[in-house]
């Protein structure tokens, strides 16, 4: 199994944590929202950076 | 309190969605694992049309306000795209200018039917040799090929130079064509590189040409020998000359003199091809430099033998100006069999001294449907008359093949010439016959 390198180490981090700060964050505006249409998006962009983050820890965890 | 409302919701979602595209599109490309590039990939992909999806929202309200381009921009735009296309790609472009080394430009002069070539779109063989400062002043010698085409090699000095060479210490005639009008990038030699880059375009104007030259100051792992190239004939046998070196000076073709080479597309083209490779060994050049150095040989097919006057000229030229300081005497040899060249009587200079005047035997070269025209040209006191420096003479060279039951070549050079070493030479090859 190989092994990952302090450069893709640090990329992945960096990418998890902006990416679990997008879930919040979308969550969060997703609420103060009025716009029915913009919440839906905030709710879909979230989704999509929940399922990005889950592949990530997965590939980190599987290397 | 601030008022976030959602404009401000959406420009944030839309400015923090960008960076995280962007910073995932990253870290795919720093990746150094497939696996893990590839999902990164993928993730960036998806984040993409999330932010686009966000972008949509923001312009339907008017949230995003794109401005167009005015036309004048698009324009300006194209213009440096075109000239950066053109930097890149063009043919103009020399090579001393990419690769450091010098390069000179010049557009040879009306000579022979160079403007055929050019109509043909089949320019750009050009030559130029750089010079170097600390060479003698007998490689100060312009020379040129025979032949029609721009293949002139301009020889300011032999031997390296680096640095720019503009043309302005061309001749005049080297400058100007008013038949093609058309700029030839001459790339001079580079420092310390012996060597011989040919270089020759067909369909394109302004292409590379000989690089390199002999220079006294050169490092010695440029003093190397340098070999011609075997032109196969079409439908023919190779023809292998070799052409012992020394003391010699090819001197090319005379200014404003056309001699009408050159009037196929092929004649030129060899022309200036031999000629420039001739043009370095010298009298004055170190011992290294005489040595033995194959000339190229280019056939062409017995279709049309008739028509390559140019070519059988050039390449004669080259000949004749190499072995001129030379002394030896060499006949001419038909090749019959295809019609194409005649190979010209060199003589010398009656100042050489008595061990120039030695034999030396004239190739065979086996001839499609005829026999073989063998000449054995033993040395003597050449016939060629050799004006003085300066002073154009004419005079005729006949080479008669060896007999040897079997054929007689005949080759006819007429050259305007001065003296081997020295000022400018022309020589007109014809084609040969073969009668047996």
């Amino acid at each position: 199994m190989p092994q990952l390198t302090m450069t893709e180490l640090w990329w992945c981090d960096e990418c998890i944590k902006g990416t679990a700060l997008m879930v919040k964050k979308l969550g969060a505006l997703a609420q103060i929202s009025n716009d029915p249409q913009l919440r839906n998006i905030c709710h879909t962009l979230r989704q999509n950076h929940q399922r990005h983050l889950d592949i990530l820890v997965n590939q980190i965890a599987s290397v | 309190m601030f008022n976030f409302g959602d404009k401000e919701i959406g420009q944030d979602v839309l400015t923090s969605q960008k960076f995280l595209t962007n910073f995932i599109a990253q870290a795919s490309v720093e990746a150094a694992d497939p696996r893990l590039r590839n999902v990164l990939g993928q993730l960036h992909s998806e984040a993409a049309a999330d932010a686009r999806q966000v972008f949509d929202y923001l312009h339907s309200r008017g949230w995003y306000e794109v401005r167009p381009a005015s036309i004048s921009a698009v324009q300006d735009l194209m213009n440096t795209a075109q000239q950066l296309r053109q930097e890149i790609t063009g043919i103009n472009v020399p090579y001393g200018q990419l690769t450091g080394t010098a390069a000179s430009t010049y557009v040879p002069g009306g000579y022979g039917t160079a403007g055929v070539y050019g109509g043909m779109g089949t320019t750009g063989y050009t030559a130029g040799m750089s010079g170097g400062i600390n060479l003698p002043e007998w490689t100060r010698h312009e020379v040129r090929s025979e032949g029609g085409y721009q293949g002139d090699v301009i020889g300011q000095q032999y031997g390296g130079m680096t640095g720019m060479m503009t043309g302005s210490n061309l001749p005049q005639w080297a400058r100007h064509d008013p038949q093609l009008g058309q700029s030839y990038q001459a790339i001079g030699g580079q420092q310390g590189f012996g060597g011989y880059q040919a270089g020759y375009g067909q369909m394109a104007p302004g292409y590379t040409g000989f690089q390199g030259g002999y220079g006294a100051n050169l490092p010695a792992w440029t003093r190397q020998e340098v070999r011609g190239t075997e032109y196969p004939a079409s439908g023919g046998p190779v023809a292998h000359t070799a052409y012992p070196g020394g003391p010699s000076v090819y001197q090319g073709g005379q200014i404003g003199t056309p001699a009408g080479f050159g009037a196929p597309f092929t004649g030129g083209y060899v022309g200036g091809y031999g000629g420039g490779y001739y043009g370095g060994t010298g009298v004055g050049l170190p011992a290294w430099t005489r040595q033995e150095v194959p000339g190229e040989q280019h056939r062409f097919g017995q279709l049309q033998p008739s028509i390559y006057q140019g070519y059988t000229g050039g390449f004669a030229g080259q000949q004749a100006g190499f072995r001129g300081g030379y002394g030896g005497m060499v006949g001419g040899y038909g090749t019959s069999g295809y019609g194409t060249t005649g190979y010209g009587t060199t003589g010398y200079t009656g100042n050489l001294p008595a061990w120039t005047r030695q034999e030396v035997r004239g190739t065979e070269f086996p001839a499609t449907g005829g026999p073989i025209a063998q000449g054995a040209y033993p040395g003597g006191p050449g016939v060629y008359q050799g004006g003085a420096v300066g002073t154009p003479v004419q005079s005729v060279y006949r080479g008669i093949g060896g007999q040897a039951g079997t054929g007689v070549g005949q080759s006819v050079y007429q050259g305007l010439g001065t003296q081997y070493g020295g000022g400018t030479s022309i020589y007109q090859g014809q084609t040969g016959n073969l009668s047996s």
